[in-house]
């Protein structure tokens, strides 16, 4: 019964993360900002690259994924309501991450061979 | 000088104060008058014995109480003693500069108690054996505190030095009374070993001897001894001194688990389909890696590494660190060395409200064997007891002490045929190595050429300087999302000296700078990276490192804040839904940026940065290796990501 309940909520936020994507266009450069105010670089670092407090964000997770784990998070993460960083805002973190480069291939690091 | 009266120090003292200066020079004044003719001159008359006033109070002394401790300290091979000067043991500050002749110990001198405690506590971890550090009655007692708490939790061995006037009557007015207790050992005897506060000359000799080998015997930690300021500062005369006894260091052994047990634990290893071996405060001295080694590959099984000392070569194939909650998931038997928190190998207390504790994903049939010596050293009032944990075996010893014994009960339990199946268990475990190198190398990649710069760019710029020499990281790597651990070759028992124990702030660049003292001329270069949070508490570190010419490279890991803190904060503020930007308020070490390459200057090393550009990293480390090489500090001020 409860592990219903917990994947209906799952579903309707899904649903409702699906929704606000098709609605909202997010904003690299102010997803950028939102990402640093919001605190999450503090965990993921500046780029989303992650550390040992925070696993890496990139690649982007799909964005319903993304506002699930935002909003219910599945680990020790804190969680951020509606009121800390609304569906515009969350498109625009969701912007960022997706606007980050792939990064280089370790074989072509030298430092790293 | 064995014709002088036997005046104590404090009877002199108090007896010149109640009578002041004034009136002792008229008192020699007097009796020069009435032993010769008067005479007009403007020079104060010499009084008619230059060594003994007119009431018999001498006023030099050949020898003294502290000589004679300064001999009891060179007879326990102690290199060097780190203080701040202090009045409390100026008597045996005297002898160890003159009467010593400032070698064995040598004095090291700090800038505040606590950098000195806590580069004993590093110069342990590599020299393996203590120094001294001395630190000033009650005052510099407590400022000495934390950095021993640290050594305690960690089960460094220090041998603390301290001072007091016990006899109240003997205290000059105001500041002697403030700088004396009754029982100042008091505040930090919960995390000592064992303390001592003797009121005579032979009773100190005693106690500093004893203290030493306490300290140096599993489970070591700090010992503190105060020594009386009469003690130190009365003459010594020949007939005292001939009824001394120098108290010789005795032969003492680590405990070791007993022969049942282990012979009990070596069946339950052998039978064991997966067993994990995890070792956390285990490598003592330098034999402890490859004791390991030769236990993990009779074994063929993988170890974990707590990382609180040297334990185990980051890049063997049964260092199995790069799948530990795997391993321990589909572990059927954990043999825990020296674990420090064993219920937290199977347990959490979520960081959720109302701290929810959960069991981790462990197997049903886990069985726990334990070898340490937690259990050796206990002190009720501090959490340093962690938690309470059920084993199915806990032998109290050394762990490292024990490891003979179990290697050879653990060959005796291996029949060829048993050993034939673990060597393929083996073959499963040594495929998965290569991997765990490769995942951190492409995590590296992340951020790689950012600004602020990535803790895995500046692990890696470092260890390209370090890789073709001989080196010690002597500082915590947590904050650097473990990347030396993950990406370096950690392989000689010099290599790695864990962390400061109990995580107070201010222990790695002292500990660094004690690490790099026992390092000096061996031509291994000590190269810390330090949080900025970590360097402005014990930043004077720097002044030591110049003073004395002890060659160190202080990386300064500049996230330019607690950052620890601003993560807590940010807990708070997303768990009740209010502002995030407010976090910074009383975290963020900015407005103003603190310039380290200045401060580095200002205390005389070589300072760089600060340097926020990842391709000027690699130059800039290059310069410093050679400052270092030349036997000087150095320092580069790094503009960092968080972690």
């Amino acid at each position: 019964m409860k592990i219903n309940l917990l994947l209906g909520a799952a579903l309707v936020l899904f649903s409702a993360a699906a929704f606000a994507q098709d609605s909202l266009k997010g904003n690299a450069q102010t997803g950028k900002d939102l990402f640093v105010a919001k605190g999450c670089y503090s965990c993921h670092g500046f780029v989303g690259q992650g550390s040992r407090e925070g696993p890496r964000l990139m690649p982007a997770l799909p964005y319903p994924a993304f506002v699930a784990q935002l909003r219910t998070p599945r680990t020790i993460m804190p969680p951020y309501t509606a009121t800390l960083v609304n569906d515009q805002q969350a498109a625009d973190i969701h912007a960022y991450l997706e606007s980050q480069p792939k990064p280089p291939d370790p074989k072509s690091i030298k430092l790293l061979q | 000088m064995s014709k002088q009266p036997k005046l104590k120090r404090r009877q002199f003292l108090a007896g010149a104060l109640a009578a002041g200066p004034v009136a002792s020079i008229a008192a020699a004044t007097k009796a020069n008058a009435q032993a010769a003719p008067a005479r007009v001159t403007s020079v104060p008359p010499v009084p008619p014995n230059e060594n003994v006033l007119p009431d018999g109070t001498p006023l030099t002394e050949a020898r003294s109480g502290s000589d004679y401790i300064v001999d009891v300290i060179k007879t326990l091979n102690i290199e060097y003693v780190a203080s701040l000067p202090a009045a409390t043991f100026r008597g045996l500050q005297e002898s160890l500069l003159n009467y010593g002749n400032n070698t064995k110990p040598e004095f090291i001198m700090c800038l505040h108690e606590e950098i000195a405690v806590a580069m004993a506590h590093g110069y342990a971890k590599v020299a393996r054996k203590p120094m001294a550090a001395m630190v000033h009655g009650t005052v510099g007692l407590q400022h000495a505190s934390m950095a021993m708490y640290n050594a305690y939790a960690d089960r460094a061995p220090i041998l603390v030095i301290s001072g007091n006037i016990q006899n109240s009557s003997a205290r000059r007015p105001n500041v002697e009374w403030n700088h004396a207790a009754v029982d100042q050992n008091a505040m930090v005897r919960d995390f000592t070993k064992w303390d001592a506060q003797p009121t005579s000359l032979q009773a100190s000799a005693e106690a500093l001897v004893q203290a030493y080998d306490l300290a140096v015997t599993a489970p070591m930690a700090p010992v503190l001894v105060t020594l009386d300021a009469d003690i130190q500062e009365d003459p010594l005369h020949k007939e005292e001194e001939a009824k001394l006894v120098l108290p010789k260091l005795r032969r003492s052994r680590h405990p070791q688990g007993d022969a049942e047990s282990l012979h009990e634990a070596a069946k339950m290893l052998v039978a064991a389909e997966n067993p994990v071996i995890y070792a956390n405060r285990y490598g003592r001295t330098e034999k402890a890696p490859a004791l390991l080694v030769q236990l993990a590959e009779l074994l063929h099984a993988p170890v974990i590494d707590g990382r609180s000392r040297m334990n185990f070569p980051s890049r063997h194939k049964y260092n199995h660190n790069g799948r530990r909650e795997q391993a321990l998931a589909q572990a059927d038997l954990l043999l825990a060395l020296e674990p420090v928190d064993l219920w937290g190998l199977t347990n959490d207390v979520q960081d959720l409200i109302g701290r929810p504790n959960r069991r981790l994903n462990r197997q049903a049939n886990l069985k726990i064997v334990h070898i340490g010596t937690e259990g050796l050293l206990l002190k009720a009032n501090y959490g340093d007891v962690q938690r309470y944990a059920p084993s199915d075996l806990t032998i109290a010893g050394d762990a490292e002490a024990t490891m003979p014994v179990l290697i050879e009960a653990v060959k005796r339990e291996l029949t060829p045929s048993r050993a034939a199946a673990l060597a393929q268990r083996g073959e499963k475990l040594s495929a998965m190595a290569p991997r765990f190198l490769e995942q951190a190398r492409t995590e590296a990649t992340y951020g790689w050429d950012a600004s602020p710069i990535s803790v895995a760019r500046t692990c890696m710029e470092l260890w390209d300087a370090l890789k073709g020499e001989e080196w010690t990281m002597p500082t915590e790597t947590v904050f650097l999302s473990d990347y030396p651990h993950r990406l370096w070759d950690i392989n000689k028992p010099h290599n790695w000296i864990g962390g400061s124990g109990a995580q107070g702030v201010g222990y790695n660049a002292p500990a660094a700078l004690g690490a790099a003292l026992a390092n000096k001329g061996t031509g291994r270069i000590t190269a810390a990276i330090i949080g900025d949070g970590e360097m402005m508490m014990t930043n004077q570190s720097l002044w030591t490192a110049a003073h004395h010419q002890i060659p160190i490279l202080y990386i300064v890991h500049n996230n330019r804040a607690y950052h620890m803190e601003v993560m807590h904060t940010l807990r708070m503020a997303d768990r009740r839904s209010r502002d995030t930007q407010r976090i910074h308020i009383g975290t963020d070490i900015s407005k103003p940026n603190i310039d380290f390459a200045t401060l580095a200057k200002s205390m005389g090393v070589y300072g760089q940065g600060p340097i926020d550009s990842p391709n000027d990293l690699g130059p800039a480390i290059k310069r410093a290796i050679d400052v270092v090489k030349r036997g000087e500090p150095a320092l580069i001020d790094v503009v960092s990501q968080p972690r």
